[in-house]
């Protein structure tokens, strides 16, 4: 593949994306705008973030996914004020799951490192192929002390991806925000827009 | 998308022709097959064109192990299991947890990691390859497509190659194996028959069957510890009944048959043994706390592996974090190492499991024995603001 060859938008599957997207569907009054303006400031849960470019965005309050071609080819997700015991993807868990804390279940009082260890298992439980933490380090959340990560994985049908990841476990809820674009031409096309967005996420409460 | 459109169109005009409803009308048993074998009747070929569209998917995938040591030596075993039908299987390893192996009729062979992590020893690995090559050779998958069809499941049937032929990747080939186990929902009698042939081959080579008794209780067990948690298609596909756990045990007492060659356990011990470690992790990712205590408390009996098996098991109880949890994974991760196979992140762990139950200074000293031996770690500058 050359480039500027782009992978094929089949080649990608994000279930967890069809989810957001239909929770939005379904939940009109907690649906947000669905395109994000340059420079505008975006409310998700106890955050604002705004951004050097425009996307479009689906999903409700503490769960939003931006995209400027489509998830597959590049996705920004945010997971905001996440409790004790609810999804690394704020997905509903089983009775099951509940009772016996099974699943990428966030737990008050883990590590930042043991924060992306859930979302990689996380995205592995959604079928993405052998997600692997690349790095983990001491990063600043808006005014906070946070962490920044990156992972790589690759999709059932062999595409493969490049994530960079900020979050922050404060008052025992964990944010972040992670994205992810395939390695070739995506990910570095927009990385440099990515990290400006992260930059920008502030505390608002 | 349009190569699955063409996959379902293909079979619906091949379902709908005249001449297919004739076939389809015949699902009288099939006669176990010769190597080199190629499809004789139209909806055969018609099963092995769908089966090949499903293994160039395969092996393209990321999820297909391709460690050179580890396939070989699973090829070899295969083809000393199956004998002259040695040239006709492909073996695909697939890195998934999950205790699972499947034929499909055209010779693709699928064994997932899961299955190598939950062999204590090669006769268990080989009596498991030896009874889905015996579902092949008998051609069972090809009964049950005939049978089925004739029955009048045929738009299931026809749905279920589409599924399958367009399998990509682990997670595909898990939820397709729910499409796949209708194929290869075998009958009491073909998993008798399988059973039996399974183990006449093993005994043949030399194999001891108790083994093989006790990784079918094993797996039992684990499957009971969560039975909404779909462990194993094998159990899907291939229930565990006690009558097949005494009909294997019977085998097991026969008197030996003067054997072929010897197990290569020391093969086996080189090979497989250090990579339980990497399956062990995979397997914790699936954060199914139950069926795994139940697989570790299995495999501290192993004897071998020790360190990562105690590293595991305090990963459990990190992870799982209830009740007494992490006192006990502090325990575990002690006990890892005391052996030379504990994996040098068993420091790090212990630090974060101390630093939650408010002991910084000890959590301060482990980490420093993580930085210390493995100064590169990716995760060094985060280690160092615990410091």
């Amino acid at each position: 593949m050359t480039r500027h060859a782009r992978p094929s938008r089949c080649q990608a599957v994000q279930p967890w994306l069809y989810l957001s997207l239909a929770l939005s569907l379904v939940l009109p009054g907690c649906a947000v705008a669905p395109l994000v303006k340059v420079r505008e400031p975006v409310r998700m849960g106890s955050f604002e973030v705004s951004s050097p470019i425009e996307w479009s965005q689906f999903g409700i309050n503490r769960m939003r996914t931006w995209t400027l071609d489509g998830p597959d080819l590049n996705h920004l997700m945010f997971y905001v004020d996440i409790k004790d015991r609810e999804h690394v993807f704020l997905q509903l868990p089983t009775a099951r799951q509940r009772r016996k804390g099974e699943g990428a279940l966030y737990r008050a009082g883990i590590s930042e490192s043991e924060a992306v260890e859930l979302i990689a298992d996380g995205l592995s439980a959604y079928g993405l192929v052998t997600p692997k933490i690349e790095k983990v380090s001491p990063a600043q959340f808006g005014a906070q002390s946070g962490f920044s990560f990156e992972l790589s994985f690759a999709t059932e049908r062999g595409l493969r991806y490049q994530a960079i990841g900020i979050g922050e476990i404060q008052q025992n809820t964990l944010s972040y925000a992670l994205y992810y674009a395939p390695s070739e031409y995506y990910f570095t096309r927009n990385k440099a827009d990515v990290e400006a967005v992260f930059r920008s996420i502030r505390s608002v409460e | 998308m349009l190569r699955r459109c063409a996959s379902v169109l293909f079979m619906c005009s091949f379902a709908c022709s005249p001449m297919w409803l004739l076939v389809g009308c015949a699902s009288a048993p099939v006669s176990p097959l010769q190597s080199a074998h190629q499809p004789e009747a139209e909806d055969e070929a018609a099963l092995w064109y769908q089966m090949g569209e499903f293994e160039k998917e395969l092996r393209q995938s990321p999820a297909v192990e391709r460690d050179p040591a580890l396939t070989q030596y699973v090829q070899l075993l295969v083809c000393r299991l199956a004998d002259d039908l040695c040239g006709d299987v492909r073996v695909y390893l697939v890195r998934s947890p999950y205790f699972n192996a499947f034929m499909t009729p055209n010779g693709v062979m699928v064994l997932f990691t899961g299955l190598l992590l939950r062999s204590e020893n090669e006769a268990q690995l080989g009596f498991v390859i030896a009874h889905e090559l015996a579902h092949y050779r008998q051609r069972h998958g090809l009964e049950n497509w005939r049978s089925k069809k004739s029955t009048g499941n045929l738009l299931a049937a026809i749905g279920m190659l589409a599924g399958a032929g367009n399998a990509g990747g682990v997670a595909a080939l898990v939820s397709n194996l729910g499409a796949y186990a209708y194929l290869a929902d075998y009958s009491r009698n073909q998993e008798r028959e399988a059973d039996q042939l399974g183990a006449q081959r093993m005994r043949v080579l030399g194999y001891q069957l108790k083994p093989a008794v006790s990784l079918w209780q094993a797996a039992l067990e684990e499957e009971k510890a969560n039975p909404r948690g779909f462990m194993s298609a094998i159990f899907a596909s291939h229930p565990a009944t006690e009558e097949r756990i005494e009909n294997l045990r019977a085998e097991a007492a026969q008197p030996s048959v003067p054997a072929s060659m010897q197990p290569d356990d020391a093969a086996f011990g080189a090979i497989v043994i250090p990579r339980r470690k990497q399956w062990l992790d995979e397997e914790l990712s699936r954060r199914n706390y139950a069926q795994t205590e139940v697989l570790l408390r299995r495999m501290a009996g192993f004897g071998t592996g020790r360190g990562a098996v105690a590293f595991s098991r305090g990963e459990l109880r990190r992870m799982r974090n209830q009740g007494a949890d992490l006192v006990a994974a502090t325990a575990s991760y002690r006990e890892a190492l005391q052996y030379p196979d504990a994996p040098v992140e068993t420091y790090r762990q212990l630090g974060l499991v101390l630093r939650r139950q408010g002991q910084p200074d000890a959590a301060k000293a482990a980490f420093r024995s993580y930085l210390k031996r493995a100064p590169q770690a990716n995760d060094r500058a985060l280690i160092e603001s615990y410091l």
